[in-house]
């Protein structure tokens, strides 16, 4: 047949596969469009539910005065993490066994929250209680005893120490001492209070004294970083009578006990409520004061004839600072008074020294690792891979504790050396990892090539692997060293006062919840840009180094 | 110089691509292998220099054994040196650097020697001006002629090259083929893997057709491309005469054809104008005139081949469907019509009428493709 003919016979089934296409394109418009009105519906959804519940959280609940105890405990009561105030409550019969916690890491934070109204009441006994009603014209004690709270000091478990220390406990009751620490410590502002001076030589030795510091007046931070408080004179006091001389180390609430057994602490605590429980794992002495257990309130909830009952003026009339004087007033109490701005140095020392010291063993200790991985020994990279593994997936504050409770629990290394060690691996296995990124990167080819030529091993990964490989992973590796730096953070639980630390004592000493975290958040930032910065230079060193020069050196051209 | 018996490999995930190789090679042979892909034959290079160690088989090194446990490497290293497909230049080092790093660190030599013997061998494959720049400024046959400088400067007794040129842009492929050629008049053993039959034939003595994991067959040059005798290198070598492609499919790939076509006429040495002038009658004979004529489904099978003796290249359409010589009655008084479709057509009919030095239209009836139109293309096309 003739082309045109063919033509004619075939061109329609062009036409008719055409139409089709354009369905198609009508349908899926369609579809696209119905699709993202019912988005829009769903998102709308989401919104409104959103602020629904958002209002009513805000505005919900009873806006009546709390009367009586019932009333007032209706909202939630917030507590320190670890005390059992509550309990003793509980178990005397004042508070229900259903009652509603909220339980926070400091004090300053529990009473931060409920100043802000996000706790009804704060429990404490009365010890406690007090400083924060001399500080904040805005709170007051609720006038009913919950329980009476016995404190004594933790000894090790069968301790000859505790009993002598009973008796040291006999005398100062006796000679009235006792009681002449209360007058200091308990009655008045312990502002200018300081403790006992060791000016005497204990012919026995020196004990361990671990305890939490906090809070005026049982234990808390002074000028140039000294603990003071009623705990610690009342144990100077005891102990220069038995003839001991006292090593003083803070430590956190929850370490208090793990101290004691592992024979790092021979005396331990603050303030520690006597109950069944704890002693199971360590002795106690006798009481050596005791409070009753009250809740702090807002005078703004409670009624008028609470407010009378318990000795205060009315909630309003109280001046309100300007914003900018507050501001300076807060960074005079964080800064300026008693030099606290010292600690703040010393902080940042500390956390400097262990970031840089663990930085460098780190990266060496990663180098190393990974030398050792390129060797396919096959039995020698399971292990490899165990261990990175199981580092990688524990929390790092969790192996730090285990470093200092249990690997290095009867060694003499100090708690800095032990962060050393411990970031040092940590950093080391996230350095691995860029290497192992880097050479990936770089590719088989190269490797094989210099086996060819006839390269060592430990040639090719130093000569050819590891100057690719790192100038890829310098970026990341900024970035790696910022983050350790902040990783730094969790030393204050093996009692190392490093920034973060101070920052919590500063808190707990100055009541102020807010100004010292921002201004420890503002030095980690510029900590963390001056490390950046530094690298960044060192890097730029390691680039722009003459090339010219380093490919002539030790040779002679011929022109 | 280098023997091999009954030489295996098998891969740990099954695949045996090594069957049992023998050969002998001599000093200062320069040995082409050749072969499908997928035949062992970077395999069996690798085997040689013990990249990737035989399963099974000895190879012997100068009477050594280089298989038996416990041989030590550095002497495989120290006689055969590789050059790579991926050149494998060592990215952080600048050409002379490259060069000079294999000598200091392996042979041991001072600093200078090194740089001497690094620049001469730069001059000599070319790259002297560049010694100091870096491999990501280097063009791929600059950094290919730089890796053969690398391997060369460590003086071994046989080089081996894995596809040298394969990937290389063809302007490059010339520079490498050059400097390759001046390594095997100079008496080194080589070795080459290739798939450029113009490398093979002018500078090898020995050509080894790799085939089902063995040397299927082997001789000279003139013997393998002019006279292969057993069945599959006969098949081989008239595939590389020719260049043969399927379209199924309205949808075919395109890009495809249009370089295969590129690449069959450039390794046959043929001007541009021949490239275009058969990608263009391509086009036009299968998009627009059989794709119009044939009714799905259909079959195409395309074959290219240039004819040395007459220096024409031929393009071959066979295609299914009935008995239909599309040349038939070009009356182009008839045509009238205003459709653009129609236009595109006699316009396609017209091209390939020009371009043309005559046609031949069979037809078999028993085939899948019954029709055959062979068209050649007019000589010394513009």
């Amino acid at each position: 047949m003739s082309v045109e003919a063919a033509y004619r016979l075939y061109a329609g089934k062009y036409e008719e596969e055409s139409i089709n296409q354009e369905n198609l394109i009508r349908r899926g418009k369609m579809y696209q469009q119905i699709g993202c009105r019912i988005k829009a519906a769903f998102f709308i959804m989401v919104i409104a539910a959103l602020l629904i519940a958002g209002s009513v959280t805000a505005f919900g609940g009873e806006s009546g005065k709390a009367d009586s105890l019932e009333d007032v405990i209706k909202e939630p009561i917030g507590e320190m993490m670890g005390s059992t105030y509550e309990m003793s409550a509980i178990e005397n019969g004042t508070l229900p066994a259903d009652v509603q916690m909220e339980f926070y890491n400091a004090e300053v934070d529990a009473v931060q929250a409920l100043r802000d109204g996000k706790v009804g009441s704060y429990i404490n006994c009365r010890i406690y209680a007090q400083p924060f009603i001399d500080e904040f014209d805005d709170l007051i004690i609720f006038p009913e005893s919950l329980a009476v709270m016995e404190y004594a000091f933790g000894f090790q478990k069968g301790s000859l120490l505790r009993d002598e220390f009973n008796d040291a406990m006999k005398e100062m009751k006796e000679s009235g001492e006792e009681q002449a620490l209360y007058d200091k410590w308990l009655n008045g502002d312990s502002g200018e209070t300081h403790c006992i001076e060791q000016d005497w030589t204990g012919e026995k030795g020196t004990l361990e004294y671990w305890l939490n510091v906090g809070t005026p007046p049982m234990a808390y931070i002074s000028e140039g970083g000294k603990i003071e408080g009623l705990a610690i004179d009342y144990v100077l006091t005891a102990c220069r009578i038995m003839g001991y001389n006292v090593n003083i180390t803070e430590c956190s609430f929850s370490g208090l006990i793990p101290a004691l057994q592992s024979d790092r602490a021979d005396i331990a605590g603050r303030s520690m409520a006597v109950t069944e429980e704890r002693k199971k794992s360590i002795d106690f002495s006798d009481t050596f004061v005791s409070a009753d257990v009250v809740l702090l309130v807002r005078k703004d909830s409670v009624s008028d004839a609470v407010l009378a009952k318990a000795g205060a003026g009315n909630a309003d009339g109280e001046a309100k600072e300007g914003f900018l004087e507050s501001i300076k007033e807060d960074f005079r109490k964080t800064f300026i008074e008693e030099n606290r701005w010292g600690l703040f140095a010393s902080g940042i020392g500390v956390t400097l020294l262990i970031t840089l010291c663990s930085g460098i063993i780190g990266t060496l200790f990663g180098l190393l690792w990974y030398l050792l991985y390129s060797r396919n020994i096959k039995w020698v990279n399971v292990i490899i891979m165990t261990v990175n593994r199981w580092i990688s997936g524990i929390p790092a504050v969790v192996i730090l504790m285990i470093m200092y409770y249990i690997v290095f629990s009867l060694s003499s290394l100090d708690a800095i050396g032990i962060a050393v060690i411990t970031f040092a691996i940590l950093f080391g296995i996230g350095v691995f990892g860029l290497l192992e990124a880097g050479v990936e990167a770089i590719g088989k080819g190269q490797v094989e090539s210099a086996v060819d030529l006839g390269f060592t091993q430990t040639q090719t990964f130093w000569k050819i692997l590891l100057p690719q490989a790192a100038l890829y992973a310098l970026p990341l590796y900024r970035a790696k060293v910022v983050e350790h730096l902040k990783s730094t953070a969790i030393v204050g639980y093996i009692a190392i006062m490093d920034l973060t630390k101070v920052c919590d004592m500063v808190r707990s000493r100055t009541f102020e919840a807010f100004f010292p975290l921002i201004a420890t958040a503002v030095l980690y930032y510029l900590l963390g840009r001056l490390l950046d910065a530094i690298l960044s230079g060192i890097e730029k060193m390691l680039k722009s180094e003459n090339r010219e020069s380093r490919i002539m050196r030790g040779v002679k051209q011929d022109d | 110089m280098i023997k091999l018996e009954h030489v295996q490999k098998t891969y740990p995930d099954g695949g045996q691509v090594l069957k049992d190789v023998n050969a002998v090679i001599n000093k200062g042979d320069v040995i082409a292998l050749i072969g499908p892909s997928g035949t062992g034959k970077s395999t069996l290079l690798r085997c040689i220099n013990m990249l990737d160690a035989p399963t099974g088989g000895k190879i012997f090194l100068d009477g050594d054994e280089i298989t038996a446990e416990g041989y030590p490497m550095e002497n495989v290293h120290k006689k055969v040196c590789m050059v790579f497909q991926s050149y494998n230049l060592f990215e952080h080092l600048s050409a002379i650097e490259n060069v000079m790093l294999p000598q200091t660190e392996v042979l041991k030599k001072d600093r200078q020697e090194a740089y001497d013997v690094g620049m001469d061998l730069l001059a000599a494959v070319g790259m002297g001006q560049k010694s100091k720049s870096y491999p990501k400024a280097l063009s791929g046959g600059q950094k290919q002629r730089v890796a053969i400088a690398r391997t060369l400067a460590m003086g071994p007794e046989i080089v081996l090259f894995d596809e040298p040129t394969s990937a290389l842009d063809p302007a490059s492929v010339g520079e490498v083929k050059d400097v390759i050629k001046k390594i095997a008049k100079s008496g080194v053993t080589c070795l080459i893997v290739t798939h450029d039959m113009e490398l093979a034939r002018d500078i090898t003595n020995r050509v080894f057709y790799m085939d089902q994991g063995i040397i299927y067959e082997e001789g000279t040059p003139e013997e393998i491309f002019e006279n292969p005798k057993k069945e599959r290198t006969i098949e081989f070598i008239r595939k590389f005469k020719t260049m043969e492609e399927n379209i199924n499919d309205r949808k075919f790939d395109y890009p495809a054809l249009m370089s295969g076509i590129q690449g069959y006429c450039t390794s046959n040495h043929l001007p541009l104008s021949t490239i275009l002038s058969t990608q263009l009658l391509s086009e036009e004979l299968i998009c627009t005139i059989l794709f119009a004529i044939l009714k799905d489904p259909f079959r195409i099978h395309m074959i290219y081949e240039y004819d040395k003796t007459e220096q024409q290249m031929r393009i071959t359409a066979e295609y299914s469907g009935e008995k239909n010589n599309i040349f038939d009655s070009f009356d182009f008084k008839e045509f009238e019509g205003e459709e653009m479709e129609l236009e595109q057509f006699r316009a396609a009919v017209q091209i390939l009428m020009s371009k043309i030095d005559g046609f031949e239209y069979n037809y078999q009836e028993k085939k899948t493709c019954p029709n055959t139109i062979t068209i050649k293309l007019k000589k010394g096309q513009v």
